[in-house]
């Protein structure tokens, strides 16, 4: 496998792929089918059906094997069921760390049969979940894994001063994060058997994969924002070890770093917010913030509390790729393919969705409109950029932003439920494109879909399975992305009709439906459509080996099946008391607007809570039901003007789009450039350290310069007598002035030297700086008294 | 009790730290660094260990009601003292110390053997 | 505290102790700003027998004695072992230049009144310990509570051994 090609990024050879194991029919025929009834095509029929059986056995709560039939109902009566799907993709990564190489098939299916095993028991338990039917359900296991005391009263009990719990939480989310998560991780394992054959490197992807399989479950399943910052933190290392698996491509090595950083602006933020939380309830625990934030947290005001949840907030534009830090996402399609669809689409930008989904209760009004904002904004702004890319997976990108968009905006207008089910369906559908994107990609070896047209001959599975997911991501009704989208923009047009902030959210949301129509069928028709552009590609094109394909049909399915999970019946919004007391706080007058985006559940829950058994319904069902007529009419128009346009520009030629782009050339520029942003980046923040460097050297040229020059001669002229004197003197002070701005020049310039020994002093600094800070901020009121206590306050 | 205070110990600890970050932030020499760690080493031990004999032990190494068994007691024979715990640390520390002065001593050796000279500023040869 | 400090001034061991503290801050000043690194050696060999007699105000008896015997007798050896091997007998001073000391000093400086300030005003919760001797509580946690980490230690110490005799030795001459 030569690495190196600038143009597509998995870098077989351009005829390599004859030396597939599985490439049996790539022959010039026209409909090429995937080596006929292979076995690969009974090995994914019995998957298939395993899967099945094991989605109803946990609806039915018992596992009937051989005649023998095993109790499920105590399923997730222990954690170990949980910690089993955690620790498996671990214990696997090291498997494949260390050994991977010398094992059979370089141990692809230890990674591979870890995490098929994790889904296994995630079918059980999502099974189970059905089965017991309970939107409130929850069950947590905690151990302390740091505790620290001090003496109470004399003779009293101890005081417990700072703990840090470690545990898992289970609920609904949890478990249907668990499901995506293993699911399209198993189906991208699947994939990469077959795409990353040639590469020299094949165990240590496996063994990334591994790892970020690991990292990610582990932030759906811990139970504290403590363990979910590190895990956080582990998924964004996996994405940057995975970005630039091929790390001698340039441009690969420098996307890592880009991500990397990029996420690091986001995730201060977020750390921010989380000790703001820490700070004022002295809780870890979601539940723990949750109650003390609902008791008013030792009077944290309103604001601070909606400043924590914009910091928070924060930490999900850098992970979802929110504008302003959407940078990386596009650059990080550098990675190979798979890693595109599980990391980049399916799971780990979903993160950001899943972080603002898991602390919805300590978000106020004010925060969500924030977020609604952002959201709305990214949903737009990245579906125009997508308008004009060429490269299949830059458009796949600013799509999976624009989407993610999407959630955030829905969540924002309180859209719980629909927002995280955008969350589902978004996965199966986007990685059923970016797979099916990688398929085509093996076959034609470049990214440019200029350089495609007519592969849906070539590769009829494929083309099939990126049709239904485009008709899904879409809207296009009966299939998962109408029922998620559409359940969004009703949700949308319900907040705005009681909240004129809404508004222009709501414009973005459905300008951008009609967009996303537009561009993924402008991708389909260049891709599959019409005649072949690059006859030697063509030619050589051929459909994938039944172990790419699989992946693809599955997903393909789920794209058209996967909106029948009942998840207005199983997710609503955590019954939280924060709702309430912040509508306290703002008092009656804001009652209306904060009952529009509270949302569900919170100031209507009460019912529920006289039985917790009773499937969860939305109390605003009623008034909402005009909304959502509303909506899924125009969400239907906009998608069949966005559908339709596409048809008649890139299927009929009856627009001309070359036309359309000379007659606007500045918006056309505008939109292939992306708007500038990253340009804007390196003026906003590059520029501006260089101009304080130059500005302090001036400084010390010019002025202190002048300065001494100017002393120099006034103390000649005024004192003769006591010249020498002065000289000294006067010359000593200004000189250590000079010295003292030449070195703050020469240490600021010195910022980043690559010596650690900088870092340190600066990393010390910093720590001095921020307990001082902190110290001060909090404490000032306590300073007359000089009673500083350990405990937290209100303890 | 001793003849002083907790925090006269608790002060000279942190202006061993301090010094032994001076050393690591200013000295380019590598053996300078390791004196500076060793030094923020003894800190950390001075403070363990001063708090091991000042505060009340953690109430999750025993039962709280034997914080200070008795010689021979049937407590002291399970738990024994709790409050040795910052010494048995501190032990551990010196112990890590040991092997932590040995593994950089050889580094240190081998950056000598191949870039001649121990200058940290120098050692850029892993550099991007 | 300065009701405290009147109280203890009469007592004679505070002089002692005020010693002891004295030659350890004096001698790890010394380690910090010496020109020569073979100064810098001996006031660290200062600083740790300092260390050692703050041990023994703290009634730890073996950690005093186990600071002597590791730190003076074995990594301060091996700290001089390092200076001497990796200069030229030639060299006289040693040098043992350093840079950005004002930077180096602020921050330090800062690092220390923080911690101080932090020592200084917290009110700490001071109990009377049964003063004894603790070589064989120590003991007793290594095999008992601690067993496992002490292990752990020893092998980590082997493997430190070896590692450190892989990394230091002469490489194979290649003809």
């Amino acid at each position: 496998m030569s690495h190196g090609h600038d143009d597509h990024g998995h870098g077989a050879p351009a005829h390599g792929a004859a030396g597939h194991g599985h490439g049996s029919a790539h022959g010039h025929q026209a409909h090429a089918a995937p080596a006929g009834l292979s076995p690969g095509l009974f090995v994914m029929l019995g998957a298939v059906a395993l899967g099945a059986w094991l989605f109803k056995s946990g609806v039915d709560g018992h596992l009937a094997v051989g005649g023998r039939s095993f109790d499920l109902a105590d399923l997730f009566d222990s954690p170990w069921p949980s910690l089993t799907i955690l620790g498996l993709p671990l214990l696997a990564a090291f498997v494949q760390a260390f050994v991977g190489r010398f094992l059979p098939r370089r141990g692809d299916w230890v990674s591979t049969g870890a995490v098929a095993i994790g889904l296994g028991i995630s079918l059980l338990m999502f099974g189970r979940m059905i089965g017991i039917y309970d939107w409130q359900f929850q069950k947590v296991y905690e151990i302390d894994w740091i505790g620290l005391f001090t003496r109470g009263t004399p003779d009293g009990p101890d005081v417990t001063t700072f703990r840090i719990p470690m545990g898992i939480l289970i609920d609904n989310v949890t478990v249907i994060m668990l499901l995506v998560v293993t699911l399209v991780s198993t189906l991208v394992h699947v994939f990469s058997m077959g795409y990353m054959s040639d590469d020299p490197r094949y165990s240590r992807f496996f063994a990334f994969l591994s790892i970020f399989t690991f990292s990610m479950l582990g932030l759906v399943l811990c139970h504290n924002v403590f363990a979910l910052y590190m895990f956080w933190e582990l998924v964004g290392l996996s994405s940057y070890l995975l970005i630039g698996f091929w790390f001698e491509k340039k441009s690969a090595a420098d996307a890592q770093k880009k991500a990397f950083l990029t996420n690091r602006v986001g995730d201060i933020g977020m750390l921010l917010g989380i000790l703001l939380l820490f700070h004022f309830t002295g809780q870890l625990t979601y539940t723990g913030i949750f109650e003390g934030v609902a008791q008013g947290a030792n009077g944290m005001p309103l604001w601070l509390l909606t400043a924590a949840g914009c910091l928070l907030f924060c930490g999900a534009i850098g992970k979802s790729a929110q504008f302003p830090l959407h940078i990386w996402l596009p650059d990080a399609m550098e990675g190979p393919t798979p890693v595109s669809a599980l990391i980049h689409a399916a799971t780990m930008v979903a993160a950001g969705v899943y972080l603002v989904t898991r602390m919805f209760p300590v978000f106020t009004p004010d925060a969500l409109v924030v977020v609604a904002y952002f959201g709305g904004f990214t949903a737009i702004f990245a579906a125009t950029i997508a308008l004009c890319a060429n490269d299949i997976k830059k458009v796949l990108a600013y799509s999976t932003v624009s989407q993610l968009g999407y959630m955030i905006m829905g969540l924002g207008a309180s859209a719980y439920t629909y927002g995280f089910f955008h969350l589902w369906t978004h996965a199966f559908f986007k990685a059923c494109l970016f797979l099916g994107s990688g398929s085509v990609i093996h076959a034609v070896h470049t990214q440019d879909m200029r350089e495609m047209g007519g592969l849906w001959k070539k590769m009829p599975i494929t083309f099939v399975a990126m049709l239904v997911s485009t008709l899904a991501i879409a809207g296009v009704p009966g299939t998962s992305g109408f029922a998620s989208k559409d359940g969004i923009l009703g949700d949308l047009l319900y907040a705005a009709q009681h909240n004129r902030a809404f508004w222009p959210v709501v414009v973005f949301g459905f300008a951008g439906a009609a967009l996303t129509a537009f561009y993924m069928f402008r991708l389909i028709f260049m891709t599959f459509a019409g005649e072949p552009r690059v006859r030697e590609k063509f030619d050589h094109a051929h459909e994938s080996p039944w172990v790419m394909a699989a992946p693809l049909v599955v997903l393909g399915a789920l794209a058209m099946t996967s909106q029948y999970v009942p998840f207005r019946e199983l997710v609503g919004p955590p019954p939280s008391a924060a709702k309430k007391a912040i509508a306290l706080v703002q008092g009656p007058s804001a009652e209306p607007a904060a009952a529009a985006h509270a949302g569900p559940g919170e100031a209507h829950a009460a019912p529920s809570h006289a039985d917790p058994r009773r499937p969860w319904h939305d109390p605003l069902e009623h008034d909402k039901h005009h909304a959502h007529q509303l909506a899924m009419i125009l969400s239907i128009a906009v998608a069949a003007a966005g559908i339709g346009l596409s048809c008649f520009t890139y299927l009929v030629p009856f627009i001309s789009a070359p036309k359309i782009a000379a007659a606007v050339p500045w918006a056309h520029s505008l939109l292939l450039n992306k708007y500038y942003v990253d340009e804007f980046v390196d003026e906003l923040l590059v520029a501006p350290c260089l101009w304080l460097a130059r500005f302090c050297a001036r400084f010390d040229l010019k002025v202190v310069d002048f300065c001494v020059n100017a002393w120099g001669y006034i103390v000649l002229a005024w004192a003769w007598a006591s010249g020498l004197f002065d000289n000294k003197v006067v010359d000593g002070a200004v000189n250590g002035t000079a010295d003292v701005v030449q070195s703050a020049g020469a240490s600021l310039s010195r910022f980043q030297t690559g010596r650690v020994r900088t870092y340190l002093a600066w990393s010390l600094a910093g720590v001095l700086v921020l307990v001082g800070g902190f110290h001060i901020v909090t404490n000032w009121k306590h300073f007359r008294s000089r009673n500083v206590s350990t405990a937290p306050p209100g303890k | 009790m001793p003849v002083v205070g907790l925090e006269w110990f608790l002060v000279i600890a942190a202006f061993l730290f301090a010094t032994g970050v001076f050393t690591i932030l200013t000295r380019k020499n590598a053996v300078s660094i390791l004196m500076g760690v060793e030094l923020i080493l003894n800190a950390a031990n001075v403070n363990l260990v001063a708090f091991s004999r000042f505060v009340k032990p953690a109430a999750t190494l025993g039962p709280q009601s034997v914080e200070f068994p008795l010689q021979g007691s049937a407590a002291h024979a399970v738990y024994g003292q709790p409050w040795i715990a910052g010494n048995v640390f501190a032990a551990f520390v010196i112990v890590l110390a040991a092997a932590e002065a040995a593994v950089a001593l050889g580094l240190i050796l081998g950056i000598y053997r191949t870039a001649g000279d121990v200058d940290v500023d120098e050692a850029t040869a892993l550099k991007g | 505290m300065i009701a405290a400090l009147g109280l203890a001034v009469k007592n004679p061991a505070t002089w002692v102790f005020l010693a002891f503290a004295a030659v350890t801050c004096g001698s790890a000043l010394v380690v910090a700003v010496s020109r020569s690194l073979v100064y810098s050696a001996y006031a660290l060999l200062l600083t740790f027998f300092g260390v050692a007699g703050l041990y023994a105000f703290l009634d730890a008896d073996f950690l005093a004695a186990a600071q002597l015997l590791v730190y003076v007798g074995g990594i301060l050896v091996l700290i001089l072992f390092g200076v001497m091997l990796t200069h030229k007998i030639r060299d006289i001073n040693l040098s043992n230049e350093s840079t950005n000391p004002v930077v180096g000093a602020v921050i330090s400086g800062f690092l220390f009144l923080a911690l101080a300030y932090v020592s200084l005003m917290t009110d700490w919760q001071v109990v009377e310990h049964p003063a004894s001797a603790t070589s064989g509580e120590i003991g007793r946690a290594f095999v008992g509570k601690y067993l496992l980490p002490f292990e752990v230690s020893s092998v980590l110490l082997l493997g430190a051994l070896i590692g450190a005799a892989y990394l230091a030795r002469r490489e194979k001459r290649e003809a």
